[in-house]
């Protein structure tokens, strides 16, 4: 590491002088690598230095295309609950063996995903994921079944950055979702509203964009839309669909809930909702409406999700100073950021998922449909403390001391890029690099990207 | 805040009222009057929490979900009260329990956060604010005991009616709130114009101001009746705790989910109800064992009630208009407003009868 990091200052210094105009800064590189994964390791940061803009945005969507997606441990393959019938049958001894590994099934699968995040070489994927998680928020709370969570994991990371189209035709099949919304319940004749709103509310429209009717007839188009409980494989009933001409819309015929999807997605409210969602995950400011007039067109033409999400990057508005580190971390990103920013790995990755969880972000566990409440709401007096105690005991172990101590002056670069975290870059900044991370992580500003 | 100023802000809230001395007291020392705001996350079903059981019509819109006469215990010659609901029945023979009926909003907004947050800045449905109903009677608060240790305290859910109040704690394992904020550091002096940021420090010094004196003035709960080891049971416990200890935060806001019962309602409804009822029965013999009870206003909310009409999963979609509770050791009558009629819906749901800002008046001026 300590020869790669000379080289890094000769890079700067040389695409200081030569190619200011076109390279990225140190801080530049960690503001794209941070805001689109997670906090970066120098290793990540380095490929990146000699870069333009334009080349390293094209860099973060392309180098890692034929990657193979991680595979899920195999006890995820087949759906795990007990018919409820059966489940009313057991003794409280095999109810209380079945709650337990329902239980060590969830910690299996949140430390899995915690683990992907940790060591991915793809972390703009991750990072994408997590977003679609909160999008099309979905919780183990009611499903109560990891397995189709596991299954909508991979359906999430499958089209994070595909196609906003076959994504959600995807989702208005994904079991977990259908079962969190009751739409297995929404039979023909006996509709339930549950999924039809929500679809339109949270997923596609955003609420003021549809009418009462179009959520009882959008209820009707989704009937029969459910999944095989045994299996955990999504079918279409045809005999529990109502098949009457439904009015959504605008737009009148015998429709299906894929038909209802088209209908969205025809919709130019669909591209524009999602483009603003997107950009307040990577930018604190609002959209111009210039800017969003002109990545709707474009975005509604095909829903191809990596042309948008390159376009957002490259706007001025992501490099501004008033973007970079004035958005709370997740609590996610605060702690993933933190163990790949250090090249460290936990001794559990399920105690990470603990850490999240007690600063308000339990995997899987979203506090309803909507998802988590973000930016600034990250932030609360229990939360607060919750970050400050996980950073305390991070430093107080020596596992980080001695990650620390392999650095030497030859890391003045690399120390310079911590420190700039700091809200008093005087006090932080010591002679000894221990205690200059130690006062860096303290800092409030840590808690920013 | 002096009388003048109240009585203009009472104003604003559309109050008419006589003026709680105890409100401009100086002291800050002794137990003042706290509001217990209890939040029935996800709609709670008004119609199967008080139930016009003498309507036909209310069995013909429940043909499965609709309560027969043994699970209810009737308030009246027409309205009936959900049997697990039984633990309030003390507070109803004393007087201290108020049902408002028909609570909503015109053009009511059928999503759950939409309408929540309507209710949590009393809105009009297609305004937009950013400050919670409570904002304005606790800005009086803060500048009448302007060292207080907090204005508000979360112990469940969302901010909600709180949302924008400065020194809002928010609290969910008291332990842990105290031993982990003794690890903050002391803050150096800073303006910044970054918001995140902002919130961070405010909250950090909110934390430091509230924790020490948490810390010294916690006295340990006193229930002659145990709570039960729900997490909203746990919540009222803590809140209660709180009250006892005299450390004189106004407003304490608690939450109950998983009202939103799409299907199969009546098993959880019943559960969840039960859990309520119980639990304001332990606080309420808690409070009155110490002398609190007096001080103390406990009301309910929710985004919205559900349809009239059930759905086709024994359960009921999102609807409009329902019932609230609001009780005290004031005496109070027991139903204000009036039920509205099954026979005249909207879309199968009910049409308001009160506005809800109507209960929150009650609250402030008890």
């Amino acid at each position: 590491m300590f020869k790669t990091l000379v080289t890094f200052s000769l890079l700067t210094l040389l695409t200081s002088s030569f190619n200011n105009a076109y390279a990225l800064s140190l801080v530049n590189t960690r503001h794209l690598l941070t805001k689109t994964g997670f906090a970066p390791s120098f290793d990540e940061i380095e490929p990146f230095l000699a870069l333009t803009k334009a080349e390293a945005i094209d860099q973060l969507f392309t180098r890692q295309i034929s990657q193979i997606p991680p595979t899920l441990p195999a006890i995820f393959s087949a759906s795990y609950r007990p018919p409820s019938l059966a489940f009313k049958l057991m003794t409280q001894d095999q109810k209380k063996t079945y709650r337990k590994e329902r239980r060590q099934q969830t910690q299996l699968l949140q430390a899995w995903w915690i683990d992907k995040m940790l060591t991915t070489s793809n972390p703009v994927t991750e990072n994408l994921t997590l977003f679609w998680h909160n999008h099309f928020a979905t919780s183990l709370q009611k499903v109560k079944r990891p397995a189709l969570m596991a299954v909508q994991n991979q359906t999430l990371r499958k089209h994070a950055k595909g196609n906003f189209k076959t994504f959600l035709h995807a989702m208005i099949k994904d079991p977990a979702l259908l079962f969190y919304l009751d739409n297995n319940r929404n039979r023909n004749n006996k509709p339930n509203e549950n999924l039809a709103r929500e679809l339109m509310e949270l997923f596609t429209l955003g609420e003021g964009h549809y009418t009462e009717a179009d959520v009882k007839n959008g209820a009707l188009a989704l009937s029969g839309y459910s999944f095989k409980h045994k299996r955990g494989t999504f079918v279409f009933n045809t005999r529990q669909h109502n098949n009457t001409v439904k009015n959504i819309l605008g737009y009148t015929g015998n429709w299906n809930g894929d038909d209802f999807i088209d209908i969205l997605l025809k919709q130019k409210q669909t591209a524009r909702f999602i483009i603003r969602k997107l950009w307040a995950h990577y930018i604190t400011t609002p959209i111009p409406l210039a800017t969003l007039t002109r990545l709707t067109d474009g975005f509604y033409q095909n829903y191809e999700i990596t042309p948008l999400l390159q376009n957002i990057l490259q706007q001025p508005d992501f490099w501004h100073k008033d973007n970079q580190g004035t958005q709370l971390k997740s609590p996610v990103q605060l702690v993933i950021g933190f163990y790949r920013q250090f090249n460290l790995k936990p001794n559990k990755a399920v105690q990470l998922s603990k850490s999240t969880q007690k600063m308000g972000q339990r995997l899987f566990y979203p506090p309803n449909v909507k998802g988590w409440p973000t930016g600034n709401n990250w932030i609360n007096s229990t939360t607060l403390l919750a970050r400050q105690n996980f950073i305390t005991q991070v430093t107080r172990g020596m596992k980080l001391k001695n990650a620390i101590r392999h650095y030497d002056k030859n890391t003045a670069d690399w120390i310079d890029l911590i420190v700039s975290h700091s809200l008093h870059k005087e006090n932080t900044k010591t002679n000894d690099h221990w205690q200059t991370v130690k006062n860096t992580l303290g800092d409030l500003n840590y808690q920013l990207q | 805040m002096n009388r003048r100023d109240f009585i203009k802000y009472c104003g604003t809230l559309g109050l008419t009222l006589s003026l709680p001395e105890r409100l401009f007291a100086q002291n800050e020392i002794g137990s003042k009057k706290t509001i217990i705001l209890i939040e029935l996350q996800g709609g709670n079903d008004g119609l199967n929490t008080v139930i016009p059981y003498t309507d036909p019509l209310y069995y013909a819109l429940r043909p499965t979900i609709g309560l027969k006469n043994s699970e209810i215990i009737k308030l009246n010659n027409h309205l009936a009260l959900h049997g697990a609901l039984e633990p309030l029945m003390p507070l109803w023979e004393q007087h201290q329990l108020n049902i408002m009926l028909g609570l909503g909003y015109e053009k009511p907004n059928l999503s759950h956060f939409r309408s929540i947050e309507i209710w949590n800045t009393n809105a009009t449905s297609d305004q937009y604010l950013e400050h919670g109903w409570l904002s304005a009677y606790l800005e009086a608060f803060q500048k009448e005991s302007p060292l207080s240790i907090a204005n508000g305290l979360v112990l469940g859910g969302g901010q909600g009616p709180l949302l924008g109040v400065p020194k809002t704690l928010q609290i969910k394992n008291i332990t842990r709130f105290l031993s982990h904020s003794k690890s903050l550091s002391e803050l150096p002096k800073n303006t910044t114009t970054n918001s995140a940021l902002l919130q961070l420090i405010k909250t950090h010094n909110t934390i430091q101001n509230a924790a020490l004196t948490i810390k010294t003035h916690l006295k340990p709960l006193q229930a002659p009746k145990p709570f039960e080891n729900h997490p909203f049971s746990k919540q009222f416990a803590l809140a209660t705790q709180i009250i006892q200890s005299d450390l004189n935060i106004p407003v304490i806001k608690l939450n109950l989910s998983s009202f939103d019962t799409h299907i199969n309602q009546r098993p959880q409804h019943a559960r969840l109800l039960k859990v309520l009822a119980q639990t304001i029965n332990s606080a309420q013999q808690a409070l009155k064992a110490t002398g609190h009870w007096q001080n103390t206003v406990i009301m309910t909310y929710s985004e919205f009630g559900r349809r009239a009409k059930e759905n086709g999963s024994k359960g009921t979609d999102h609807g409009t208009a329902a019932p609230h509770f609001i009780m005290g050791g004031h005496i109070l009558d027991g139903f204000s407003g009036s039920q509205p009629p099954l026979s005249d819906l909207t879309h199968n749901n009910l049409k308001f009868t009160t506005h809800f800002s109507k209960l929150y008046q009650k609250a402030i001026a008890l």
